[in-house]
């Protein structure tokens, strides 16, 4: 758990209990014409049927809070509270989840704000939908810092109760630093982690085993970075990076990675053996973020004409572009930009495919490939038959950068630093369809004050089936073997 | 474990005994008294820059996510307690107090100890003298944190209820507590097992030594194992003193070993013999010569220089920066942190190019700016950040107070600095973060509420002298902040905010410590544009140089140089002149008042 009730929370969440039930009757009522303000904003939401309870703070004025939870089924319960945390019994929770089915949740508020003034709200709404999200998310938990670490975290959490466990703990691996957790088609028996340091190395599950590889084969100038994994589960494409980061004196753009030079392998994890994503343009591109089309046909990813001063990370823009791959001769063919962003004047990054195959989120925003420091990076929703693209919904005026879909296709979580321009928290929204995206929420916590305090931020959210087998102590003693390096393939 | 194990070489009547039992009461009364009251004066009076020290190391924050760090690991319930000691520290005299409280108490438990192992008399007082002061010698470390005197006073009181006890339940209790007490105090409880087989072995007791390795081994087992996230390494050694801390870290091995060894020491001790006639007044006079030693050691320990730096910081951090300027300029500290202290008060007061030469610039601009190394350990180079947030480049600040949280967890300085620079660049939201923390603290919580209400009414960010001056001084468009060229962020600085005066006079100062006169005189256009009434002493010593070697320059008609400093010149020349051409030491000859130029900086300074 990454934070425990405070004592007057525990006061509270008992006092909910004791009270539930007690009517409240109001006479001389304020009705307030809008919705009370609750944090997280919980407000118009769509949410899976088997999501955690939707705790949440109000954030009005009032001595003592009432509340009316309505279900579409009938349900309703009455609770007060006194200092308006609102956090909702596991069980119960489920339990009007389940019968309520497909419909919604109507939350009522009436603030007692002194002896003669008493305010009512519109009800609060929150909508269920009939897809079930998976119930695992796994995300790496870390100050949002520049250059220095020290305790870093992969957590996996259930998104249908409170539970965390630590994945990968860098206080066994003295500190070295962890990064780009990736899974092979949400399948929580199949993933990979880099270590960088002195117990570097990429580490695989295998089996009921964790092995460590050195990915970087002689012939590699850079080590591989980004990963994605092929449908079939045993090549992963890599971009092979060298990246530089700087600082800057404006407090808009305060942070930018950049690639110096970037290009894509592929990685046989059966044989330990890497290859060059071949490119027989002459112009010299930079290539990084790889995914998998679901059918394993397509490689897309994210290239950039290389620029004369590589710093110059406003001039570089990154398209989106695709390559055929064909598994039998393990070759690619030629390039095909699928969305032009140059002409726009745009950048691509982080291009993801829906698991159907029809839809790819990308993020868009003005330069570069790393979009978790630009404010206007967006997430755009890609129609791969017709090529047209279009800004989500789900947007807000801060980032939104790194997403995942579950493996339903139904949900997309997404990290995004709306809450307070720095740090991201995990958003999920439901996608029914290109036309009908919901409204996102934060992932839910036990203590619905964590996101206002919590000065970390949650990376590369990524949706599991299940609950990962492994744990920090099993990535130690992978460590302690030597890491195989990788050989290149059709080296003589 | 057998209570006590009389020596039988020299068997004591029982009105020796009697005699002699009083001998160990007094002598322990004045040896706990002369502990205390040698502590008292000692970190109350001179080492006092100890608490100053470690009170700026830590921040102890009074919420159960603060708790849970240390909860879930070994010995984090001592360094939980030894921070909660701590958070009083910005008190001397509270922070002497509790040091020589426990000091004390420590002498007296590891007298009892003694006194517990063997009947003798002639030794425990000693030992017990020789524990406490290594103790009071090494907390004037100050790296050396309170826990760790907590946690030596723990290990000695569960050794001496191991030793104290008979009988079979309290035999069991003192093996069954053990995973608890390594739970709590980590490896001092590893401590407490060297103790605890010492004992035995020195007796020829195997049985419980081997039930007590066994029962540490399977602890250390079961913590590695399924409780406690933490590399073996950490489990041996946490929360023990650092021996990175150390200038000569085998002292610390040698001062670990004395505890380990102690009961072993105090046995062995039991069979040397001492002339009866001496007898009586051994324990006494072999403990008053231990604190002589101990006062001595302490004399040679203490360096002044080191107390007038942490006041020179301690006054920084208050924004104190006549006091800064004043404490150094009147005992010229050669360290390059007192001297980069001075020119940021400098800075601050307006004073940078006026008084730069007042004090002494030993390591030319190496004391304008800490320059940022990912290698050095971030306590070393966290003072950097002051002079990043006194120039006005705020994200820089906040970059350097960002990284040192991240590395060295709160504390009072760096969680200060995240929120300021937070409130200056109007991100409210994250200020509101570390506001929260420095909230739930004891001594800040005062400070954070200041800070909260700006939250709400960001004009008094605006109207706050501090602030409100840093919103002015901030760059007005962008530029890549050059992390190892200070030089070129202020110039850069300096020309995206034209009106910064800070980072002209910086630039200024950089330069004529480089020794670049000509540049210095370059740029007069840009100190006429920023209306000066007059110019900074300094820059017209600068001018008069450039005027003697090169005749007179066009900009510099545009100035008028005070009589003062022209005079001031005449003087200086005079006296150089006879100097020519003659071995004098660098400078000596040069009166005290012309030292303060730049020209003795040109003429005399590597």
């Amino acid at each position: 758990m990454i934070k425990a009730l405070t004592g007057s929370q525990l006061a509270l969440f008992f006092g909910l209990f004791l009270t539930a039930g007690c009517t409240t009757d109001f006479e001389g009522i304020d009705e307030i014409d809008r919705e009370p303000v609750i944090e997280p904003d919980y407000s118009g939401v769509t949410i899976p049927p088997n999501i955690a309870p939707m705790n949440f703070i109000i954030r009005e004025d009032g001595k003592s809070f009432s509340l009316s939870v309505k279900s579409s089924n009938g349900y309703v319960k009455k609770v007060r509270t006194s200092k308006g945390v609102v956090r909702f019994p596991l069980h119960k929770w489920k339990k009007m989840l389940k019968d309520t089915g497909r419909g919604e949740i109507s939350i009522e508020i009436t603030a007692v704000v002194n002896a003669t003034e008493i305010r009512h709200y519109r009800p609060i709404k929150i909508f269920i939908a009939n897809d079930p999200v998976d119930p695992w998310l796994c995300y790496r938990l870390l100050y949002p810092g520049y250059e220095a670490y020290k305790q870093l975290e992969i957590i996996q959490r259930c998104t249908e109760n409170f539970r965390e466990k630590p994945l990968v703990d860098n206080r066994l691996l003295k500190t070295n630093c962890i990064n780009c957790h990736s899974f092979s088609g949400n399948n929580p028996d199949r993933l990979m982690v880099h270590v960088r340091g002195s117990l570097g190395g990429t580490y695989f599950t295998e089996g009921k085993r964790i092995v460590r590889r050195d990915l970087k084969a002689d012939e590699m100038e850079y080590g591989a970075v980004y990963p994605a994994w092929h449908p079939g589960g045993t090549i992963v494409a890599f971009s092979s990076n060298s990246i530089v980061q700087s600082f800057h004196a404006s407090q808009v753009y305060n942070i930018e990675v950049t690639d110096l030079a970037s290009s894509l392998v592929v990685y046989d994890a059966e044989n330990n053996e890497m290859s060059p994503v071949t490119e027989t343009d002459s112009v010299p591109y930079l290539e990084t973020f790889p995914e998998w089309s679901p059918d394993g046909r397509f490689l897309y990813y994210c290239r950039a004409r290389q620029t004369a001063d590589s710093y110059a990370s406003d001039e570089t823009k990154y398209d989106l572009v695709r390559k055929p791959f064909d598994m039998s001769s393990f070759s690619f063919g030629k390039a095909e930009v699928v969305f032009d962003a140059c002409a726009i004047g745009k950048s691509v990054s982080f291009p993801r495919v829906s698991p159907d195959g029809k839809y790819l989120v990308f993020t868009l925003h003005n330069s570069g490939n790393f979009s978790i420091w630009h404010k206007e990076a967006d997430l755009y929703l890609l129609d791969i038959q017709t090529g047209k693209a279009e800004r989500m919904s789900v947007n807000s005026e801060f980032t939104e950068s790194y997403h995942s879909w579950s493996s339903n296709g139904k949900w997309l979580v997404f990290s995004s630093k709306r809450d307070d321009g720095l740090t991201a928290r995990p958003y999920i929204a439901w996608f029914a369809s290109a036309d009908s995206v919901g409204k996102p929420f934060a992932l839910p916590q036990k203590d619905p004050a964590l996101y206002g305090h919590l000065i970390k931020t949650f990376n590369r959210p990524e949706f599991v089936k299940g609950r990962i087998r492994f744990g920090p102590r099993d990535f130690e003693r992978a460590s302690g073997r030597k890491a195989l390096k990788a050989g290149w393939r059709g080296r003589k | 474990m057998k209570k006590r194990n009389p020596d039988k070489k020299q068997p004591v009547g029982k009105e020796d005994a009697k005699f002699l039992s009083n001998i160990g009461r007094t002598g322990i009364y004045i040896l706990t008294v002369s502990v205390f009251i040698l502590s008292l004066i000692c970190f109350g009076l001179f080492f006092n820059y100890v608490f100053f020290y470690q009170e700026k190391q830590s921040l102890f924050v009074y919420s159960y996510d603060y708790l849970s760090r240390f909860v879930s690991k070994p010995g984090g319930m001592l360094e939980y307690a030894g921070n909660f000691i701590a958070q009083g520290f910005f008190s001397n005299l509270y922070g002497a107090i509790v040091v020589s409280v426990f000091l004390a108490a420590i002498a007296l438990v590891y007298y009892r100890i003694a006194a517990v192992l063997t009947n003798r008399y002639l030794f425990p007082l000693l030992l017990a003298a020789i524990a406490a002061c290594l103790l009071i010698l090494i907390q004037t470390n100050i790296n050396y944190q309170i826990h760790n005197s907590l946690g030596f006073l723990a290990v000695g009181l569960y050794f001496l209820f191991a030793i104290s006890q008979d009988g079979r339940n309290a035999r069991i209790s003192v093996f069954v507590f053990f995973p608890f007490f390594y739970y709590l105090t980590g490896a001092f409880a590893l401590i407490f097992l060297g103790m605890f087989i010492s004992y035995h072995l020195f007796r020829k007791e195997f049985r419980d030594t081997i039930i007590i390795l066994l029962i540490a081994g399977v602890s250390l087992v079961i913590f590695k194992r399924i409780i406690s996230l933490q590399p073996w390494l950490n489990l041996f050694y946490d929360p023990l003193p650092g021996k990175d801390y150390f200038i000569r870290p085998w002292l610390l091995w040698l001062f670990l070993l004395f505890f380990v060894l102690y009961p072993a020491l105090v046995s062995a001790a039991g069979n040397l013999k001492v002339k009866s006639e001496f007898a009586a007044l051994f324990p006494l006079v072999s403990s008053g010569i231990v604190i002589l030693l101990t006062v001595f050691m302490l004399s040679r320990i203490y360096k002044h220089d080191n107390a007038v730096l942490f006041n020179i910081e301690r006054m920084f951090f208050s924004a104190d920066w006549n006091g800064v300027i004043r404490l150094q300029e009147k005992h010229r500290l050669r360290s390059p942190v007192a001297q980069y202290y001075y020119n940021i008060a400098l800075s601050e007061k307006g004073l940078l190019c006026d008084r730069l030469f007042f004090g002494p610039q030993d390591y030319g601009t190496g004391s304008i700016s800490i320059p940022w190394n990912s290698q050095i350990s971030m306590t070393k180079i966290f003072r950097g950040v002051y002079f990043y947030y006194s120039i006005g480049l705020i994200n820089e600040a906040h970059r350097w107070a960002f990284e040192s949280m991240v590395v060295q967890g709160f504390h009072p300085e760096n969680i200060k600095m995240l929120i300021k620079t937070n409130l200056i660049n109007g991100h409210y939201k994250i200020a509101a973060k570390y506001i929260y923390v420095l909230k739930k603290t004891f001594h800040y919580r005062k400070l954070a509420k200041e800070f909260e209400k700006m939250l709400s009414d960001p004009e008094l960010i605006k109207s706050d002298p501090e602030l409100g001056e840093k919103i002015r001084l901030k760059p007005n468009d962008d530029f890549i902040i050059r992390i190892r060229n200070p030089k070129m962020n202020i110039i850069s600085l300096s020309e995206s905010n034209p009106h910064n005066k800070k980072a002209f006079e910086y630039k200024m100062a950089w330069r004529m410590l480089e020794k670049d006169v000509e540049d210095v005189v370059g740029d007069l256009s840009t100190l006429i544009g920023l209306n000066y009434s007059r110019i900074p002493r300094h820059i017209e010593e600068a001018l008069l140089i450039y005027r003697m070697v090169f005749g007179q320059f066009a900009d510099l008609n545009l100035v008028t140089i005070s009589s003062d400093t022209e005079a001031r010149f005449s003087r200086y020349r005079s006296v150089l002149g006879p100097m020519s051409g003659k071995k004098y030491p660098a400078g000596t000859a040069i009166p005290g008042e012309l030292r303060n130029t730049y020209w003795y900086y040109l003429d005399f300074k590597k």
